[in-house]
């Protein structure tokens, strides 16, 4: 396994160079950031000497290869916007982004887990059917609404959460729900699912006909062979969810790192978005590779190549 | 040292009540973004109101937008490139450090270096020479009616900022250092910015003990902490949700003209119907403003026959608005010879044009379809319509721009929208030139106003534009502050009163 794992890392090295790369071309392409920086009334020459001391007056390919002399040596520049080192400003924001994506998913486990559970267990009763009947109302409610819905029904209502911003543990459970809601849903029916679908697996008769008891039958055979894929999808979750809730942290003024990046793409702050694209990649593969990992562990029957 | 049971039983009682006073004198700023950057040369629009409550410029405008002694107490011509300003005496940095001419003119130099992102700013400055402590003369390139009303955007900063040599100021941002009326106290970012009262400002201290501009970026939710006493103070409220905010108890509504006006800019440098002043003239005849004004905005704006406002300086209030005339627009395209209609590809951007603008624009394509004169509306994103118009000029033929008009004065925005190589223009009349130039270097100003007043009739004969409105500005206030807006739709709470 550690073989495994240690030629996985290996490649982690050209899939950066690679994404970079694209980042690079991207940032290259979405046009000017120096006319975004002056004023309106700036003349030509105004927005000329700001893009000479950006360096965006030089040709692409010596811009390109001082980008990747800087990526090297992990400098990312300065903010245009902030003149601050632009990986401090990525790194200053991943706690709150990692604090409210961890929130979200324990919610969402562990409401989303024994909700799949009990809609296996009784299926086609009424119970089953009201479980369903939710799973997909969360599933196709949008964020945006359901974050304004709660904030004006806990916040402004009945006064009892804090509306937005950060700070104190009853910031954090406004978002969190919100974006706990989608995923927990989609747990839900995934573990659900899988587990009819196992619970008609030959092995699974083979082994009550044996006479193991049924609670063993579920735990062991059954629930931990419908685990698989849910915790594929929930690696990739939560890579996507370290991205920053874009949304949930707009709605919430929660000071993640999607609010970062949402704004620095728009302003043009290639440093900031080089930067935060380069952490969030690495952030990506290392969760893929653990969820690999895991499964691997969990499932025989995925071999290590 | 021994401190009796009774001392300190009062101390405690003190330090109670103004505990209690600060905790109720602070305001809270719901805001869309905080800017980042507060160094008084590079600091961005963004960051415009809070720069103004950590610095002080040369000169200030009141809220109605008069010119009033700040850091220069007086000012004058001592020639006609040469402004004198004298500086005021015994003030402070918020550091201790004193103010006098060489710091102005440590400033100055600063701000007109080229790379400077506030430099055009400066762009008429040549140079600042310390005459005495307290004397500075700033030199121009030639005669500048408008440098003290520019020298509201002088902000000073102290001489400690300038120990950099390569003018790198991330040092002096993470601990801005000015003279205004509140001090930096922390920076966080993504989240907010706080101040605290300067007790010593020259002005006297605020009433506020302190400042937090809090980073909401949904308006929807700037209302809610608004209605729920979370923050004191946010911009943008809707016309739909004055009421709200008015029956909440907590906060009111301060209504406001805006110094910003929206137009839409035709090209006449690239091929197109736009080039026919027949057709620029049809559109105006075709569209009512009145209507959309009424319907889509609920009332909260002002027509504008032209794009200078009634506040500036030689408005002309006889030049009126092309009468909606759907008939005469009709005419005037079969005599331009398009009487099957044209087609015309227009660009917007829902972020330029504030309160519905995708709205407004949809009833405008409408009521011009009436005529025959189809707009094809192209939404573009905010960065790409900055850099198709001030960048690159890739822009199509028509599309919506607007442009805020500083210190009550048009020049700024006839060189922006009408000067051959103004940022948003795309037209060459040299007669306009030419007026705007002997204007721009006049210090008469009723002769600059005789000036604006001719030009206005000359922008609606030619239909260079076709003019919308200015927008009332809704602001939400708490019921604990007395708030005045400012023309120049500034946030300034030094001068904010409390209600007891």
């Amino acid at each position: 396994m550690f073989k495994y794992v240690g030629r996985r890392l290996l490649v982690v090295a050209p899939t950066l160079l690679g994404v970079m790369l694209i980042v690079f071309f991207l940032t290259y392409t979405i046009g000017n950031p120096a006319v975004l920086l002056v004023p309106p009334e700036a003349t030509p020459e105004d927005i000329a000497r700001v893009e000479a001391v950006l360096g965006l007056d030089q040709p692409v390919a010596v811009q390109f290869l001082r980008y990747i002399g800087r990526i090297a040596r992990f400098d990312f520049g300065v903010s245009f916007y902030s003149d601050r080192p632009a990986l401090n400003l990525v790194v200053q924001r991943l706690p709150a982004t990692l604090q409210l994506s961890l929130v979200a998913l324990v919610i969402a486990i562990l409401i989303g887990l024994p909700a799949g559970l009990f809609g296996a267990l009784w299926r086609g009763k009424f119970a089953d059917v009201a479980l369903s009947a939710s799973v997909l109302f969360g599933m196709s409610i949008p964020n945006f609404w359901l974050g304004l819905m709660l904030i004006i029904l806990f916040g402004v209502q009945l006064r009892l959460l804090p509306i937005s911003g950060s700070g104190t543990p009853a910031h954090l459970i406004l978002p969190a729900i919100t974006l706990a809601t989608g995923m927990l849903a989609m747990i839900a029916r995934l573990v659900r699912n899988d587990l009819l679908d196992v619970l008609n697996a030959d092995y699974v008769r083979t082994a009550r006909a044996k006479g193991v008891s049924n609670t063993i039958v579920f735990i062991r055979h059954a629930l931990k062979n419908a685990l698989t894929p849910v915790i594929t999808v929930l690696g990739l979750q939560l890579g996507a969810l370290l991205g920053g809730a874009i949304v949930t942290e707009s709605v919430f003024a929660w000071p993640g790192v999607g609010r970062l990046i949402l704004q620095s793409i728009e302003r043009r702050d290639y440093p900031v978005v080089q930067a935060a694209t380069f952490i969030l990649a690495v952030i990506f593969i290392l969760t893929n590779l653990v969820v690999d990992v895991v499964c691997a562990t969990l499932d025989p029957r995925i071999v290590y190549e | 040292m021994r401190i009796s049971p009774g001392k300190l039983a009062l101390s405690i009682l003190l330090l109670l009540i103004t505990g209690l006073g600060l905790a109720q004198k602070d305001i809270v700023i719901g805001a869309d973004t905080n800017g980042e950057h507060y160094d008084p040369q590079r600091g961005l629009s963004g960051s415009a109101h809070i720069m103004m409550a950590m610095f002080d410029g040369l000169t200030r405008l009141d809220p109605d937008g008069t010119l009033r002694p700040s850091l220069a107490e007086s000012w004058e011509l001592v020639n006609n490139n040469t402004w004198r300003f004298t500086i005021r005496q015994g003030v402070k940095f918020h550091n201790g450090e004193s103010l006098d001419a060489n710091v102005v003119k440590l400033n100055i130099d600063r701000l007109i270096t080229p790379h400077q992102t506030r430099a055009s700013l400066g762009s008429t400055v040549t140079g600042a020479t310390v005459v005495d402590d307290y004397t500075i003369d700033i030199t121009t390139v030639d005669t500048d009616p408008l440098l003290p009303s520019k020298a509201t955007g002088f902000l000073i900063g102290p001489a400690s900022m300038e120990q950099d040599p390569d003018n790198d100021s991330t040092e002096f941002n993470r601990h801005p250092i000015g003279t205004g009326p509140f001090k930096f106290v922390e920076d966080v970012p993504g989240e907010y910015i706080r101040l605290e009262a300067n007790p010593d400002h020259w002005n006297g201290a605020p009433e506020a003990t302190s400042l937090t501009f809090r980073i909401i970026p949904d308006r929807s939710v700037q209302l809610a902490e608004l209605i729920s006493g979370g923050v004191d103070f946010i911009e943008n409220v809707t016309p739909e949700l004055i009421d709200l905010v008015n029956r909440s108890d907590v906060a009111h509504v301060v209504q406001t003209g805006s110094a910003i006006s929206h137009t839409i800019v035709f090209r006449q440098d690239v091929e197109s119907p736009l080039q026919d002043k027949r057709v620029r003239q049809a559109i105006n005849y075709g569209v009512d403003i009145d209507t959309i004004i009424d319907n889509v905005l609920s009332g909260y704006a002002t027509p504008l026959a032209t794009v200078v406002l009634p506040i500036a300086l030689g408005y002309n209030p006889d030049v009126t608005r092309y009468p909606y005339d759907p008939e005469r627009a009709r005419e005037l395209l079969a005599e331009a010879g398009y009487p099957d209609g044209v087609a015309i590809e227009f660009d917007f951007t829902p972020s330029i044009g504030e309160l519905y603008n995708t709205e407004v624009l949809q009833a405008i394509a409408r009521q011009l379809e009436g005529v025959g004169i189809k707009l094809h509306l192209n939404s573009l994103e905010y960065g790409i319509a900055i850099q198709r118009v001030y960048g690159d000029d890739t822009v199509n033929p028509a599309f919506r721009w607007q442009w805020k008009t500083w210190y009550n004065d048009p020049d700024s925005i006839l060189y922006g929208f009408f000067s051959t190589g103004g940022s948003a223009s795309y037209v060459s009349y040299p007669e306009i030139d030419d007026m705007l130039h002997r204007a721009r270097y006049n210090l008469d100003n009723e002769e600059r106003a005789q000036i604006y007043r001719d030009l206005q009739v000359i922008i609606k004969e030619e239909a260079i534009h076709l003019p919308l409105y200015n927008l009332q500005t809704l602001y939400g206030v708490s019921d604990r502050l007395d708030w005045q807006p400012r023309v120049d739709g500034r946030l300034y709470f030094a001068q904010t009163k409390f209600r007891d």
